[in-house]
């Protein structure tokens, strides 16, 4: 993988709860920690997206998606633990 | 909830139980599949679930956030730089800020729930008219000015909005009033109405301009001065009011001014709109903005036109008295030397043996005498020194002597009509003085009739009554006669009409009018305890009128003088003491008085005749001596002491002065113990043979 590829990261959540803010959060700190300027997020409200969460296969908010590089990785939760969302996302070399 | 609706639901209560049990078993799995850090679940179809515990969460943040907002919203009402009620409809206070509790001096917990009357007894009624008003109309009230009683008990000015609340239905629930305090502005708005009044009555004009002349304010005086309004006048330049001769005034002004040159009472001449230009006194002073920059300037223009007026009046006043000075000065010496022109023609009268030529030439000679002695006498009615020779005469047979003089002056191409009244024109008047206003008036008509013209000279009798027929406005009542001359010519413009009997106005060109044509007959007539009226019409015409108080009686026929032989007068030969100043005089009263067969004794001053008087007083019958002499002794004080050591003395007084001069108290009486100089021959040889011929004693003062 070309370390200095792009990343894009789709990020559902539901509303103002209190995990998909918290989700976000981490995420925003996450990828301006490691991908500066080489990332992309878009944030999906399942609420008023039902149907895009519904093709993507979104079964709980807050879900994380990593739409590039493919293939596609998925990841629920809060985004906390640093360590294994990194290692979820095919970061732990990036981060190194 | 309707109960009939309720009512099943009681029996499906075991059903409810279970489904209840249901669920929290399923939201039990839910977390433990999705591992507590998961908010929402979706089915296969979509539907989305919200957890429990993320619901109660949300529910937390909410309410936290609310009453966070409403912590911020309530500081900002309290602290906000407005009082401000929330209240219902019956003037209750719903909601109250923390100021507006302040201000009246209790706490917000105090207020809310309570009437507006409890706070504000005297002014409840008058505040919830207004809230009623907006009740009524549901609409907004703003920008209400009105007091209200702060918690010391003092009035200070607020600015009240009223502002309608609707329910849902769009019905007023209440109102919201919002008031600040005005106090310190409408103290400013007071004062800047005060300063404002100040301006608007001065009576100066107060004029501000920018710096580039643009005139920007323009009060009411300034109105009056210059005819412009304010409306007409502001944004228009300053140039407009300078006389076109002066519109470099203003830049020069300028100039000194930027330099920090203050202008004061800077007299100057402007312009009214009707193009009069008129004197002003201006003072300038800078008008600077907050930086202390200069931005424009004020003016404050005084019209001095009366002041100019008054002044040039009072140099005129001076000028004549100066005059009156000159020419009573001069009359004296004057006078001495026609007396002795007059004298010495009398006398070579009688001397010489004359052919009827030089007969004429002797009296042409007279006759310049005479109007010279009637030009020193015009000369002398200024300075007051003029003795008035009163006597009773008949007007009209004055006027009627001088038809032949008028119709020379007036020349051909001007017709003159007399109209004499029938009755008495009986007057007690100066002769020589009446003909001069006469001459006065008729020499002006011709000058106004260039073209040729009539002159109509009328008498009438006028008497005014208290109710009757008033008199004209400088007039009196009682019985007048009237002499009024009218003519054709060309008018008095009104400008020049209040002007006529200045001394040295005149309208003629330089060389052929003194001014003091009108001016004497002014004076004259004053003398007369008459006065003039003057009617004209520029184009029309002009006439005079001329009033003076009427005599009852008929006078004495008028005595024309006559200038007999010296040889057929009254002589004797008497020893006479004579007093006289003037070298030229001295000898030829002298030689008159020979020849009239008395015997003279001559000497030129007071102290000289008391020296001859100490040898001769017994020889000496008559003392005749110049009143005004040089030497310190007056001919009054000499005539005096000579009486006392001689009670029998005869004494006669000449001068050329007024008898006034000499004092109230001196009874002169013209004729008999007083003689003005010049006097004809015939006229001292009268007198002095009438002195001695009169019972001892009368001759004396």
């Amino acid at each position: 993988m070309n370390p200095r590829s792009l990343f894009k990261f789709r990020l559902y959540v539901a509303g103002d709860t209190p995990n998909s803010l918290q989700a976000m959060s981490n995420l925003g700190a996450l990828c301006q920690k490691i991908l500066p300027n080489r990332h992309e997020i878009e944030i999906v409200d399942v609420f008023r997206e039902p149907k895009r969460a519904l093709a993507d296969g979104i079964f709980m908010t807050p879900t994380l998606l990593r739409l590039m590089p493919s293939p596609m990785r998925k990841v629920v939760g809060t985004l906390s633990q640093a360590g294994s969302v990194l290692q979820a996302l095919g970061l732990e070399n990036v981060a190194a | 909830m309707n109960p009939a609706a309720v009512a099943p639901a009681l029996e499906a209560g075991d059903e409810i139980s279970t489904l209840i049990e249901r669920l929290l078993a399923s939201e039990q799995r839910l977390e433990e599949l999705t591992s507590g850090e998961v908010d929402t679940v979706s089915g296969r179809d979509g539907r989305t679930f919200l957890l429990r515990r993320a619901q109660e969460q949300l529910r937390h943040s909410e309410a936290a956030k609310q009453s966070a907002i409403l912590g911020q919203l309530r500081v900002l009402f309290d602290l906000m730089p407005a009082m401000v009620w929330f209240k219902d409809t019956k003037n209750r206070i719903l909601r109250v800020n923390q100021r507006a509790a302040d201000d009246i001096g209790k706490s917000v917990q105090e207020m809310e729930g309570k009437s507006i009357a409890e706070f504000y007894p005297d002014d409840a009624a008058k505040y919830y008219a207004d809230d009623q008003e907006v009740i009524n109309s549901g609409k907004s009230k703003l920008n209400i000015i009105e007091t209200i009683r702060n918690r010391a008990g003092e009035k200070i000015w607020i600015q009240t909005d009223k502002v309608p609340l609707l329910d849902k239905q769009g019905k007023v629930a209440g109102i919201v009033v919002m008031a600040q305090d005005i106090t310190e502005r409408k103290g400013a708005d007071d004062n800047v109405q005060r300063l404002a009044a100040i301006v608007e009555s001065s009576a100066d004009a107060i004029i501000s301009k920018t710096l580039s002349g643009i005139i920007t304010s323009w009060n009411s005086a300034a109105e009056k001065m210059f005819g412009y309004t304010a409306a007409e006048i502001i944004g228009q330049p300053m140039l407009v009011l300078l006389p076109p001769d002066r519109a470099d005034e203003e830049a020069e002004i300028q100039a000194g001014f930027v330099k920090g040159e203050l202008v004061r009472h800077f007299e100057t001449v402007r312009l009214r709109k009707g193009g009069e230009r008129f004197d002003v006194s201006v003072t300038i002073s800078p008008i600077k903005d907050a930086a202390g920059n200069i931005i424009g300037a004020s003016k404050i223009v005084r019209d001095i036109t009366e002041i100019k007026k008054l002044e040039q009046q009072f140099r005129q006043a001076q000028k004549m008295e100066s005059f009156g000075q000159l020419a009573g000065g001069v009359a004296h010496d004057f006078n001495n030397i026609l007396a002795v022109i007059q004298m010495q023609l009398d006398l070579f009268k009688d001397y010489a043996r004359l052919s009827p030529e030089q007969v004429n030439c002797i009296n042409e000679i007279g006759v310049s005498t005479e109007r010279a002695v009637a030009l020193t006498r015009q000369l002398l009615l200024f300075s007051r020194k003029e003795t008035l020779q009163l006597r009773d005469l008949d007007l009209n047979q004055s006027i009627n002597g001088m038809t032949k003089m008028l119709r020379r002056i007036l020349g051909e191409d001007i017709e003159v009509q007399f109209r004499f009244s029938m009755q008495l024109m009986a007057i007690h008047a100066d002769a020589g003085m009446m003909d001069q206003v006469l001459m006065n008036l008729a020499v002006n008509s011709r000058d106004a009739m260039s073209n040729g013209g009539i002159l109509i000279i009328e008498t009438s009798s006028m008497n005014f009554g208290e109710t009757a027929s008033m008199p004209p406005a400088q007039g009196r009542s009682g019985s007048f006669v009237c002499l009024s001359v009218s003519d054709n010519g060309c008018g008095i413009p009104p400008a020049n009409l209040a002007r006529i009997f200045e001394p040295f106005f005149t309208t003629k060109a330089v060389g052929k009018g003194t001014g003091l044509g009108l001016a004497t007959l002014f004076g004259i007539v004053q003398q007369h305890k008459g006065w003039v009226n003057v009617e004209s019409e520029v184009g029309q015409g002009t006439t005079f009128r001329i009033y003076f108080p009427r005599l009852a009686k008929m006078p004495l026929a008028a005595q024309k003088p006559e200038h007999p032989k010296l040889s057929s007068l009254p002589g004797g030969n008497e020893t006479i003491l004579l007093v006289e100043d003037d070298d030229f005089l001295r000898p030829s009263l002298c030689n008159t008085l020979s020849r009239l067969g008395y015997h003279v004794i001559p000497v030129s001053n007071a102290v000289k005749a008391l020296e001859i008087w100490q040898v001769r007083h017994d020889d000496i019958q008559m003392l005749i001596t110049d009143l005004v002499m040089p030497g310190g002794m007056t001919g009054k004080y000499l005539g005096e002491l000579l009486l006392q050591q001689k009670p029998n003395l005869k004494v006669i007084y000449a001068s050329g002065y007024s008898a006034e001069i000499v004092g109230t108290d001196f009874p002169s009486k013209e004729g008999v113990n007083f003689l003005i100089k010049p006097f004809h021959t015939q006229k001292l040889a009268q007198t002095i043979r009438d002195n001695f011929d009169k019972p001892s004693g009368e001759g004396r003062i």
